[in-house]
C-alpha cells in the first residue's frame, strides 16, 4: 500500500489536491491540505494518484509503506 | 533584560562534566576555561587514531549501556546515529551542533565556555571511530563561545588526523534544527527541508554525516572515559525571573526542585516553564513532583527538551507570558510551510487577544481546533513545539485562560523580563 506525503516546504497551498481526492484530503483553515483518509484499496489509491498529479508545485508524492 | 549578564555555574552532584571547572577552583574565582593539559588530567585522552574504526562495536555497546541519547532536546539514542553513519556509503562528516536556537537556553554556551575539550573529545573520538577526517561545529553568528572555542581547537594540533573547523550560523530560532544544520552546510540556506533521507544516510553535500548536539558529544566523551560514573550526567538552564542564567550539573532522576536551589533560585508559588520556550507550564504545585528526567512529569507528560527551568514571576499572568512567548515564536517561523506560516500567527494572535480579556467569539474555541492541526505538518518542528506550549496552557492554566475568554479581568500583568532574551552573556562568574 501507498501513503500519501506533503513536501511542506515546496506546498503553496493551491488546494487542487483537496478537489481532486476529497474523500482523502480536505483543507485547513489557511488552504493547506489535511490528510484525513490513506488510500487504503484500488479505487481510493487512484484518487490519490489523481491528486499528487494535480499539484502544480508537485508537492505531493505517494511513498510506499511497507 | 541587561544588556550584558554572566552564566553561574554549579552542581547538584560532585561535578563530572565541570569537574576542574568547579572542584578546584576556590568559590570566589570564576570559573574558566580548563585547558587541554588540565582537561587531560581529569578526563584522559580519547581513543587513540590508529585503528580506532575497529572499536566501533565496543563503542556502539558502551554509550547503549550508558543511553546516551541527543541533548538538542530531541533525546534520540546516539548510539543508533552513530551506527547508520558507519554503515553508509562515502566520505562521513562529523558535525556537533552548538546552535543553541532556545533562546533561553545556555547550557551548551556554559559547556562551550568552560569544558570545550569534552565536546571536541568526542567529536573527535566519533570521527576516529567513523574512518572520518572533517569535523564542523555549527555556532549562531555572534556566539559568546566564538573565543573559548578557537582556543580550544588551537590546543588540539596533535590530534592532526582530523581537521576541526567552525561554522557560523545565522542568529535564529530554527538554525538549529538539523535540516537546517545540513543544508547551511551544503552551501544552501540554513532553513529546514522536508527530510527524506537521514543525514546519517545523506547529508551534508550527500555525505553520511553525524549530527548531534555538542552537550550530546560532551556525554558521548564522558561515557566512553568514565563509563558507569557518566551515567544520567545532564546540564541544565535555570532562569530567574529577571532572566538570568544559571547552568546546573545533575544527574537524571535529581528533584527538580534540587537543581533549582543549586542554582539559588526561589521558585514558591512560581509557575516554570520546563524544557524551552517551545516547552511545557508546570505549576508551582507541580515542581514538588518534577524530576529532571527524560520525563520532567509523567502525568500530563512534561518532556526534558533543552532542559531549560524558567522560574516566572507569580505576578505575571501565564496566559500573557505565554501569548508573549507565542507571538515571538510565531515570529521565529522560517515562512516554508503554510500551516506554520499562517497557523502560528493566528495561534498567537487569538492568544494575545485572550490575554487582553477582549477576544473574539471564536478565539478559545479555534486554540482548542488549530492546536492539533499544525502538529507534524511542517519540515521541522518549530510549529509542533510551539503548539506545545500553548497546550501546556490549557492543561495547567485552562481555568485561568477561560476566565480571560470570558472576558474576568485579571489583575496579573505582562512579564517584565524574559521574552525573546538572547543570549546577552559576556561570561561566567561563581554563584
Amino acid at each position: 500500500m501507498k501513503k500519501i506525503v506533503v513536501d511542506w516546504v515546496a506546498c503553496d497551498g493551491h488546494g487542487l489536491c483537496a478537489q481532486m481526492a476529497p474523500e482523502l484530503i480536505d483543507l485547513d483553515d489557511w488552504g493547506f491540505p489535511i490528510i484525513t483518509h490513506q488510500p487504503e484499496d484500488q479505487r481510493s489509491n487512484l484518487l490519490a494518484q489523481s491528486a499528487v498529479e494535480a499539484c502544480p508545485v508537485l508537492a505531493l508524492r505517494l511513498e510506499r509503506v511497507d | 533584560m541587561s544588556a550584558q549578564s554572566s552564566l553561574t555555574v554549579s552542581s547538584t552532584h560532585p561535578p563530572l562534566t565541570f569537574a576542574g571547572v568547579l572542584s578546584g577552583a576556590s568559590s570566589a574565582a570564576a570559573p574558566r576555561r580548563l585547558p587541554l593539559r588540565e582537561h587531560q588530567m581529569v578526563h584522559g585522552v580519547p581513543l587513540p587514531a590508529k585503528k580506532a574504526h575497529r572499536h566501533l562495536d565496543d563503542a556502539v555497546a558502551v554509550l547503549q549501556h550508558g543511553v546516551v541519547k541527543g541533548r538538542g532536546g530531541a533525546n534520540f539514542p546516539f548510539a543508533i546515529k552513530l551506527e547508520s553513519t558507519a554503515g553508509a556509503r562515502g566520505n562521513p562528516l562529523v558535525v556537533v551542533n552548538a546552535a543553541e536556537g532556545e533562546p533561553a537556553s545556555a547550557k551548551d554556551l556554559g559547556l562551550l565556555l568552560l569544558a570545550p575539550h569534552l565536546v571536541l573529545d568526542g567529536a573527535i573520538t566519533s570521527a576516529r571511530l567513523l574512518k572520518c577526517k572533517e569535523i564542523v561545529v555549527w555556532l549562531h553568528h555572534g556566539s559568546p563561545a566564538l573565543a573559548s572555542l578557537e582556543a580550544a581547537i588551537g590546543e588540539r594540533r596533535s590530534d592532526s588526523d582530523v581537521t576541526i573547523r567552525i561554522a557560523q550560523a545565522p542568529d535564529r530560532f530554527v538554525s538549529g534544527q538539523v535540516t537546517s544544520v545540513v543544508q547551511g552546510l551544503s552551501g544552501g540556506t540554513a532553513l529546514p527541508y522536508s527530510l527524506r533521507f537521514q543525514p546519517s544516510i545523506k547529508g551534508v553535500k550527500g555525505r553520511p554525516t553525524l549530527v548531534s548536539n555538542a552537550e550530546t558529544y560532551a556525554l558521548v566523551a564522558l561515557t566512553l572515559q568514565h563509563r558507569e560514573a557518566a551515567h544520567g550526567r545532564l546540564l541544565t538552564t535555570v532562569m530567574n525571573t529577571d532572566g538570568q542564567r544559571h547552568i546546573v550539573e545533575t544527574v537524571k532522576g535529581t528533584p527538580v526542585s534540587s537543581v533549582l536551589s543549586a542554582a539559588g533560585v526561589d521558585a514558591t508559588g512560581a509557575p516554570l516553564l520546563v524544557g524551552g520556550y517551545a516547552g511545557s507550564w508546570i505549576t508551582s504545585d507541580q515542581i514538588q513532583h518534577a524530576t529532571a528526567d527524560d520525563f520532567v512529569l509523567r502525568d500530563p507528560a512534561v518532556r526534558l527538551g533543552v532542559a531549560l527551568f524558567a522560574v516566572a514571576d507569580p505576578q505575571w499572568c501565564p496566559v500573557v507570558v505565554t501569548a508573549q512567548i507565542a507571538s515571538w515564536l510565531a515570529g521565529q517561523s522560517a515562512g516554508q510551510c503554510g500551516p506554520c506560516t499562517f497557523g502560528l500567527p493566528a495561534i498567537a494572535d487569538a492568544l494575545s487577544r485572550l490575554a487582553k480579556s477582549r477576544p473574539a467569539t471564536t478565539d478559545r474555541a479555534n486554540l482548542d481546533r488549530w492546536l492539533p492541526l499544525v502538529r507534524g505538518r511542517g519540515a521541522c518542528a518549530h510549529p509542533d513545539g510551539t503548539a506545545g506550549l500553548v497546550a501546556s496552557l490549557l492543561v495547567a492554566y485552562g481555568t485561568h485562560l477561560n476566565d480571560h475568554a470570558a472576558g474576568k479581568g485579571c489583575h496579573r500583568g505582562a512579564a517584565t523580563a524574559w521574552p525573546a532574551l538572547r543570549s546577552a552573556i559576556s561570561g561566567v562568574r561563581s554563584r
